[in-house]
């Protein structure tokens, strides 16, 4: 009851208009609404939650997806935990976008950060531009976990955010993992992580 | 045409505009002119206004038609470029494509609490094409998030003008018959189709209308208030520039719109220019080499450390950099904090502020931050520090960075808007002084500085005063015991050699002389306890003794002037020690006389004495204050004659082994240092009159010699004092510190000792000391009239014999009571 959980620092990063407000807000909330306003520089939110009997603490930095903060706010990504790096699936190019915002975390945290690739708004099935199999191959590409989810129509929100801090513990969350059809967690994702956790972990003990 | 200017020039006022925010906010921003100009030069500036933008839109738009039909969504299938535009046209007309999708993202969630207004196709139509339009004039910025924004208000505000114009139609419905007609005729030509039928109407109800306007509109303008006459010929469609010069105009809302928003993006060379908050790379002209938005949200932050230091302090250690929430509150000019009635509220304050750069070299020279350069950039500075302010306790209440920020960027919507301008505008004040504060703060930076290495220095001088007190009474009791067994017992003497050497050691050179020229006036210190029935055979013995010592201690006394020296810094020492302390007695020893100092200084260090050996009440110690004082002065009066019976009362001292006498030993001790600022005095004395001691000493020894001693005694007292002034403070100074310290620990010891004595003991000697007070008293009394007579210059030798022996008669009565308590205390 009374165990302070440990601050974890979670980065949303990802192009304009992908949803990475609408993932926030969905998982803060349990909502989505169709009224939210462009993120203009750096929005914050924080929530404590539970898994395992564990408490955490997240921070949750919402940024704008077309600021480019290296020059304004250089320290936006630094001590940061993990990196949600969000695309829309019915969006090639904000896709393809997703490797330069997995550049710029590695060259500024390096392996000490948890990468997580989200592709978001799956429930626009007949637009659809980006296969499952094109998101997982980046993923396993860059050592970054992946899921795929819908803000608006709530799916695999909660699993994402169980996904980051069974990552963030060290542990891997199988049934959670087993239950969702749409997920398949490759083993090298898994090893990266695990190697990622473990510096993760030096680091905090420093 | 001249009446009619006459009039216009009559109702210049700013009240003219009061609910017209559109007109104000344009002649603000610069688009119109300054609000004092005529009705036809508000018209001419706009018709000139609109030119531009429709020769803009002519130019980068590829086809108007096209633009139009892009209202609604781009269908590249329909308009296909390749088969009716060259390469170039094609390219350009796909960028724009690509450039009005990203608009479109952010357009289309604008203002999700009024969706009506600015979802309406005709709304969404216009921001896209002004900002479009805009883009591609600058490319350098391109569209980024926050113009929107930025752009959205102003096209507002001239809907409500024009909203303002319907109603005012409305109720005067009669002053716009003619006009309501022409504007009929607006509404319908929606296409150019109607174009030519326009052109035949217009030209007709001109020549019907005009006789009938003109008839109506003079007389409007006895009846009417300012407003509503300024509305009317605002709306003139056949005043100057016709059609184009109606400064209400829903026809024209985007080419005004499009105006204010370039005005406001590049500043009109002005200070603030809000393009330069979406800009990465630093201002021209920038003193900090920051990309603008950083250097402002730097500047804000330096005002609220100025205003509210503790906030900023916890803001800074939780890590809360200012552009975290300082890119969006600038960026969209605190649009996205405030509801949009209150950010109304808001830009009418921020607009109303010159925003012209001040041009003072000096200002320009001193301050570092771009944005305090006009009252505009003040206010927004201003304005940001009162919005942190509002949120002053909640803020201190959070524990981490997130949580902080989380509140700085949810702004709360129930909050009274006009507190916070109100509070802005005296920060603004502040921030335009700050220039000047900023100059001042790093002068006071570099005063901090010089402070810095002062503060050990007095942290320093502290120590030292409280050990310089104990100083003289380390050295006193040494030199007398040294002094005591060498006369006495040579054998004895070599034993005292063992611990005596490693004393010799530590002191300087100087301070070595200190021990001999106090030897003397330790023997009389001594003398009044010590005194008893002496046999006549052995006081002979002593005077020859004394004649022996007083051969051998002549080679000493050749070298007065360092003695006298060592003596005058140790009142220095004193002196600055007093003003260390800052206490008021201090203050008032120094004040007095120079004649005085040399008496009252000294006695700091005995009082400080007497507080660590007795604990007494302040009462007590202040009795004890002029007690010393006065008896100091009867001991060195009476040296001489006491010297002589100071042998045999050393050998009744040595010869008691009790521990009550070694208290009544210990306890005068305080007293010993006095003499030895006296005793040099005397020596300088001897050294100016050479010529005439032989003789002197010879003759007047045995018969004169107090009478002698007195007039010597306040004579050399005087040359003291000259020599006081020439002496150099600081190098003695420290040699005195460096002394004082290497003494501080046998003064530790020697108060331990003292801790033994016995109560009983200490309560008659306090009640022995105040019996003797009366009798120093008497004698003190005979020295303040003497010393008047001195100071009044007479020195006849009548005067000076009669002196002498009254004060010897008066002397001697004294003592002979003081004699009787010595026997009592040598009793106990």
């Amino acid at each position: 009851m009374g165990d302070l959980g440990k601050g974890y620092k979670l980065v949303f990063l990802g192009d304009q208009g992908v949803g990475k407000t609408s993932i926030i807000t969905c998982f803060m909330y349990g909502k989505f609404d169709t009224s939210y306003q462009a993120t203009i520089g750096i929005d914050f939110l924080s929530k404590t939650t539970r898994y395992e009997d564990r408490t955490f603490r997240l921070q949750l930095w919402d940024t704008a997806g077309q600021e480019r903060f290296k020059s304004l706010v250089p320290s936006y990504i630094r001590d940061s935990s993990v990196a949600v790096i969000v695309y829309d699936v019915a969006s090639k190019q904000s896709f393809i976008n997703t490797s330069k915002w997995i550049e710029e975390v590695r060259a500024e945290r390096g392996s000490y950060v948890i990468i997580v690739l989200v592709g978001n708004k799956t429930d626009l099935v007949n637009k659809r531009q980006v296969s499952i199999e094109e998101g997982e191959n980046k993923a396993r590409e860059f050592g970054a976990l992946f899921m795929e989810t819908s803000a608006k129509a709530g799916f695999n929100i909660k699993p994402l955010f169980c996904k980051i801090t069974s990552a963030l513990q060290g542990n891997e969350a199988v049934s959670w993992t087993k239950q969702e059809d749409l997920v398949d967690v490759n083993l090298k994702p898994l090893m990266f992580s695990s190697q990622a956790n473990h510096q993760q972990e030096s680091n905090c003990s420093c | 045409m001249v009446p009619s200017e006459i009039e216009s020039l009559g109702d210049e006022s700013d009240r003219r505009f009061a609910n017209l925010r559109g007109l104000r906010w344009r002649v603000n921003l610069g688009v119109l002119p300054f609000q004092s100009s005529s009705i036809d030069d508000l018209r001419k500036a706009t018709a000139e206004s609109r030119r531009r933008y429709a020769a803009l839109r002519r130019r980068l738009l590829i086809d108007p038609h096209l633009s139009k039909d892009v209202r609604n969504s781009p269908d590249l299938s329909i308009d296909n470029p390749l088969s009716q535009n060259p390469d170039s046209t094609w390219g350009r007309f796909f960028r724009n494509a690509e450039l009005e999708k990203t608009l479109d993202q952010d357009l289309s969630r604008l203002y999700p609490e009024h969706w009506s207004y600015f979802q309406a196709p005709g709304c969404q139509g216009m921001l896209r094409r002004i900002l479009l339009l805009w883009c591609l004039k600058h490319p350098e910025y391109g569209y980024r998030q926050g113009m929107h924004e930025l752009l959205a208000p102003l096209l507002y505000v001239l809907h409500v003008d024009v909203d303002r114009l319907s109603e005012v139609r409305k109720s005067y419905e009669d002053h716009f018959i003619d006009r309501f007609d022409g504007l009929s005729f607006e509404e319908r030509d929606i296409t150019y189709n109607f174009e030519f039928k326009k052109f035949l109407e217009d030209f007709t109800d001109d020549e019907i209308g005009g006789i009938q306007g003109n008839s109506k509109k003079i007389k409007s303008l006895d009846e009417l208030d300012p407003e509503i006459q300024s509305i009317v010929r605002l709306s003139d469609a056949y005043g100057a520039e016709g059609e184009l010069g109606i400064v209400l105009s829903e026809k024209f809302m985007e080419h005004d719109a499009y105006c204010m928003f370039d005005a406001l993006m590049n500043g009109v060379h002005g200070c603030v220019a809000m393009a330069g908050f979406f800009a990465y790379s630093p201002a021209s002209g920038s003193h900090t080499g920051l990309p603008p938005v950083l250097e402002a949200s730097t500047a804000f932050y330096h005002l609220l450390s100025f205003v509210d230091s503790s906030l900023h302090s916890h803001l800074v250690e939780l890590g809360v950099e200012p552009q975290y929430f300082g890119l969006r509150w600038l960026r969209v000019l605190f649009g996205r904090e405030f509801l949009l009635q209150d950010l109304l509220i808001v830009w009418d304050e921020i607009f109303s502020a010159d925003n012209t750069t001040r041009t003072d070299a000096d200002n320009n020279t001193n301050q570092s931050y771009k944005i305090f350069d006009s009252p505009r950039g003040a206010l927004i500075s201003g304005m940001a520090v009162s919005m942190i302010l509002c949120l002053r306790s909640s803020l201190l209440a959070t524990e981490n960075a997130a949580s902080c920020l989380q509140r700085l960027l949810n702004f709360p919507e129930k909050i009274d808007v006009r507190k916070i301008i109100e509070k802005a505008k005296s920060l603004q004040t502040l921030a335009l002084d700050d220039d000047v504060r900023s100059s001042a703060l790093s002068i006071n930076d570099g005063f901090d500085q010089s402070i810095s290495p002062a503060v050990p220095a007095r942290t320093n001088s502290f120590p030292s005063g409280s050990t310089s007190p104990k100083s003289p009474l380390i050295i006193t009791p040494q030199s007398y015991w040294e002094d005591q067994w060498r006369v006495l017992h040579k054998a004895a003497e070599e034993e005292k050699k063992s611990p005596s050497p490693i004393q010799k050691k530590k002191p300087w050179f100087r301070v070595k002389r200190l021990f001999r020229a106090e030897s003397e006036p330790t023997h009389s210190a001594k003398s009044p306890n010590g005194k008893s029935e002496v046999k006549i055979s052995s006081v002979a013995r002593n005077l020859l003794e004394d004649f022996n010592r007083q051969l051998v201690s002549e080679p000493v006394e050749a070298n007065p002037i360092d003695v006298v020296n060592n003596e005058d810094s140790s009142i220095r020492e004193t002196e600055d020690i007093n003003t260390d302390f800052e206490t008021a007695a201090e203050e008032s020893i120094v004040m007095e006389e120079n004649s005085s100092d040399l008496f009252s200084d000294p006695n700091s260090p005995l009082r400080d004495s007497n507080y660590i050996e007795n604990d007494s009440d302040s009462s007590n110690e202040s009795n004890l204050f002029p007690d010393e004082t006065v008896k100091d002065r009867e001991t060195s009066v009476v040296d001489s004659p006491l010297s002589i019976s100071s042998q045999p009362s050393m050998e009744f001292i040595v010869s008691l082994s009790k521990d009550q006498e070694t208290s009544v030993v210990d306890s005068p001790l305080p007293v010993s240092s006095q003499p030895s600022i006296e005793f040099p005095v005397t020596q300088s004395n001897d050294e100016d009159n050479a010529a005439d001691k032989s003789v002197a000493n010879i003759k007047e020894r045995s018969k004169v010699l107090p009478g002698k001693f007195q007039w010597f005694w306040k004579f050399g007292r005087n040359v003291t004092a000259e020599e006081t002034r020439c002496n150099g403070v600081e190098s003695s100074k420290s040699d005195l510190v460096c002394s004082s310290e290497s003494h501080s620990l046998p003064q530790a010891s020697s108060s331990g000792s003292k801790g033994d004595t016995d109560q009983n003991v200490m309560n008659t000697l306090k009640n022995l000391g105040n019996s003797m007070l009366e009798h120093i008293q008497v004698i003190e009394s005979v020295f303040q009239q003497e010393r008047g007579q001195v100071q009044a210059g007479l020195i006849e030798n009548l005067s000076k014999n009669n002196l002498v022996e009254k004060g010897q008669v008066t002397a001697m009565t004294a003592l002979k009571e003081l004699r009787k308590i010595s026997n009592l205390l040598l009793e106990m």
